[in-house]
């Protein structure tokens, strides 16, 4: 309980530091946010496609399509806000030597090496398309509003982001080995976008694939899945194991990787 | 103009030097390519209609992968390239030396796509032999000749677009914001994400007026057999007037820019 205040209080620390230096640099942070709404309106086309040609699939009508595109607007908001600029760092601290300093620091490295860097332009515009378009499927479709439900789809949308987080350090985290690892960063990355529409309209074998072998449906598709009454018991406990199993899967990965870094700068 | 195909050969040795790069950079236009197809198969399966925004699905799916092909390859970093001389003041030795600069950076990228485009081209025969198993689609050396003449136009085309807006590092600092915002709007316009048949009719109207669908809209389109020989032939005029247009509008913005640079660490 202790480590975690202490990890909590750093967090708040990160913010205010990131906030003061938006403050220096405000066109910045105005330029960031332009750039990611431009980003959310090429991805929103996806969702004018659903709604211009009326589509159905698996049962699922436009409204409760837009449930899973804005869960996926929604975690990417917290990946790109905790983690996306950590992870990029990540890379280049190791190619140029960088990393020896956060090394030296008191504090759990792969806590300040994956969470130090926290940005809120780029959250804002997807997490407010996001909120809109979940709030209007929740609804149209006349949801449930009972707290089981509530608290059971913020329940997976934290194991989403946990499982978003374990699959998308590995890329990173192979500069330790091959030094410039971008190309594999870039596909790992691509692959989050397949949340974007319900895993339905995807084959079966890429259905097992994406929620077996690397758990990226995990992510995005399972909460509103949940919430829709369409997860059986098995995958409900998959959905919570999964993401549990990943994250201590990348932990090893990334004390393996320390272990290998050599510093250029000595 | 000996000089000038230096450059050309500059830029194949360099690319061809990194060609492992852009077949990684193609692989990760495979996700948004699987997406895509399998929404528009959900689409159409759903649909009653056998053609959906002026395609039939087989059409579609060969828009899709082509122009997720062609976008990739169309692909420039010159603006970026020319910011950073500007920026850096690394622009001082180009101006000095006795050859025009913009032509210098036009030969170079032509000689850089010249390795792409094998691989490309290998891609599309592959795609389009697959396809015309599967499907008939209306191909005739005449149209593979008119496609490959309007590729290599947009080509220049998109250097032309993004070496105009790359002339804007003289006025402002930094510009990457607005480098990276309208790549985004740029693939909205020039249908790389989604034909511009889905805006409806009024945006349509306001896209033809731009130069932008002449790049991936209006190559792909040639192959697909959505538009006429004849309305092919009368495209690509349209895509030389704007490469002309273009061209007079960069070196006037350019002869102004230059009256603003100032040769930092020059």
């Amino acid at each position: 309980m202790k480590e975690l205040t202490k990890h909590l209080r750093l967090m708040g620390l990160f913010t205010k530091r990131y906030i003061m230096s938006q403050m220096e640099y405000r066109t910045s942070f105005f330029t960031i946010l332009i750039v990611e709404s431009l980003i959310l309106l090429s991805k929103l086309l996806y969702t004018a496609v659903v709604y211009n040609t009326d589509m159905v699939v698996d049962g699922l009508k436009p409204e409760a399509i837009t449930l899973f595109t804005g869960t996926f607007f929604i975690i990417s908001a917290v990946y790109g806000s905790i983690f996306m600029f950590n992870f990029t760092n990540l890379q280049n601290s190791v190619y140029d030597g960088s990393l020896d300093i956060a090394i030296t620091k008191p504090i759990s490295l792969q806590f300040y090496l994956t969470v130090s860097t926290i940005d809120l332009a780029v959250p804002i515009p997807n997490f407010i398309a996001g909120a809109v378009m979940v709030t209007n499927a929740w609804k149209t479709l006349e949801l449930s509003m009972e707290p089981v439900v509530i608290i059971g789809y913020v329940f997976y949308i934290i194991l989403g982001v946990l499982m978003l987080y374990s699959i998308l350090l590995l890329p990173p985290l192979l500069s330790f080995w091959f030094v410039k690892s971008e190309g594999i960063s870039h596909i790992v990355s691509g692959l989050s976008n397949f949340n974007m529409m319900p895993m339905a309209i995807y084959p079966k074998a890429l259905k097992i694939f994406g929620t077996f072998i690397i758990p990226i449906f995990i992510v995005s598709n399972f909460p509103p899945l949940f919430v829709l009454g369409r997860l059986n018991v098995g995958m409900k406990l998959w959905g919570i194991l999964a993401p549990i199993v990943f994250f201590l899967g990348a932990r090893i990965v990334f004390k393996k990787a320390i272990q290998k870094y050599s510093s250029i700068a000595n | 103009m000996k000089k000038y195909f230096c450059s050309f050969r500059m830029g194949m040795k360099s690319e061809y030097e990194y060609r492992l790069n852009f077949i990684f950079v193609l692989f990760s236009a495979f996700f948004p390519m699987i997406i895509q197809t399998f929404l528009w198969i959900a689409i159409f399966e759903n649909s009653k209609k056998p053609i959906v925004y002026g395609y039939t699905l087989n059409q579609m799916i060969l828009y899709t992968i082509l122009s997720q092909m062609i976008a990739k390859f169309l692909k420039t970093g010159v603006e970026t390239e020319i910011s950073t001389d500007v920026k850096t003041g690394g622009l001082s030795k180009y101006i000095i030396k006795p050859f025009n600069y913009l032509l210098y950076k036009l030969f170079g990228f032509v000689g850089k796509k010249a390795i792409h485009m094998e691989i490309i081209l290998a891609f599309i025969l592959i795609v389009l032999v697959v396809f015309n198993w599967k499907v008939q689609i209306t191909m005739s050396i005449g149209r593979g000749v008119v496609f490959l003449v309007a590729v290599f136009l947009a080509l220049i085309l998109n250097f032309y677009i993004f070496c105009c807006l790359s002339m804007l590092s003289f006025w402002v600092t930094d510009a990457w914001g607005i480098f990276f915002g309208a790549r985004f709007l740029i693939d909205m316009m020039s249908g790389a994400i989604f034909p511009i048949d889905i805006f409806g009719e009024t945006i349509i109207k306001v896209f033809q007026a731009l130069p932008f669908q002449y790049m991936v809209y209006f190559t792909v389109n040639i192959i697909t057999g959505k538009i006429s020989l004849h309305m092919a032939l009368q495209g690509i005029g349209i895509q030389v007037i704007w490469i002309l247009v273009l061209g007079l509008l960069t070196r006037y913005l350019w002869k102004r820019g230059l009256l603003q640079y100032v040769a930092v660490g020059g």
